[in-house]
């Protein structure tokens, strides 16, 4: 999307409230899909795009208009995602209720062996959920997923090799 | 394998713009001070109760000064004080009891002696 030359003049202008609303009319929907297929629950990406607009009118002052907006805002996306599934990840482990979850989602239209491919996806450590996501769901390049993830290309490519063998192994298909 | 299909509660996208839209009205309602400021505000207070402390010390000593300035012997003479000691006879009779004989005033003065002594002093008291 070619961003209109207004928000960048904007933020030059400090006019921060105009610029964050015209953000959140352009961006809602799309990162909210994004995170929903980072963390797969309707109630997550909704706790995850709440914090992530959040943390992006803190930080609007602070942005030097290197890129554009939305690859920030995804970078932001990424990294609130990132930290819900930590968060997930935990309870997980206590009593495994964020995968059960999935299960009694009413926002899944999923059928079951996608249902069994999150379940897999979500045994993983969380760095390789993301990089399985943002490359598998996402077909997302490389070098794009560097840049959000701020890991070097090889790191990345080792962390998805990985990914897919433990979801193979889970499958019996190794 | 075909791809996740994710629904969505009816008219979340408004709402959530609408929601999303409130934030630079809550983030401003919440006043934050810079630690400079903070600090120098905590300093401000224990100075103050520092010195609301020494005031009270030193009101106190001031009010009781008076008696820094008298001597200890003096002290110890006012202590010591009764209001017998300016009149020792009386102090004396209550102390001890005189035992005296019981003479009668003719037995003590005789006329003459009494005539004598008025007829003496009485051009001036006169």
């Amino acid at each position: 999307m070619v961003e209109p030359k207004e928000w960048k003049e904007w933020l030059n202008e400090k006019r921060f409230e105009l610029l964050f609303n015209a953000l959140v009319d352009s961006y809602t929907e799309p990162l909210y899909w994004q995170a929903r297929k980072l963390v797969s629950r309707h109630d997550l990406a909704d706790d995850v795009l709440q914090d992530s607009f959040i943390s992006a009118w803190k930080a609007l002052p602070k942005f030097k208009g290197e890129s554009n907006f939305y690859t920030w805002l995804f970078r932001i996306i990424c990294n609130q995602s990132f930290a819900c599934l930590k968060k997930e990840k935990r309870y997980t482990e206590i009593d495994g209720s964020s995968i059960a979850s999935l299960n009694g989602d009413p926002f899944f239209n999923g059928e079951q062996a996608l249902l069994d491919l999150h379940k897999a996806v979500a045994a993983l450590p969380v760095k390789q959920q993301l990089v399985f996501k943002l490359r598998y769901f996402e077909e997302m390049p490389y070098a794009q997923i560097c840049s959000v993830l701020e890991t070097s290309q090889g790191a990345l490519k080792a962390s998805y090799h990985h990914a897919k063998e433990k979801i193979k192994k889970s499958f019996h298909l190794d | 394998m075909s791809k996740p299909e994710y629904n969505i509660p009816a008219g979340y996208f408004e709402q959530k713009n609408a929601q999303l839209k409130q934030i630079p009205q809550q983030e401003r309602g919440i006043i934050k001070f810079p630690r400079w400021q903070n600090a120098l505000a905590i300093a401000a207070s224990i100075s103050l109760l520092i010195a609301a402390g020494l005031y009270y010390t030193h009101y106190n000593t001031t009010k009781n000064a008076g008696l820094n300035q008298v001597s200890a012997s003096a002290l110890n003479e006012f202590i010591s004080y009764s209001p017998y000691s300016a009149y020792p006879e009386t102090y004396l009779f209550e102390e001890q009891s005189l035992e005296l004989e019981e003479v009668s005033s003719e037995q003590l003065f005789n006329e003459e002696q009494l005539d004598r002594y008025l007829n003496q002093y009485d051009n001036e008291f006169l």
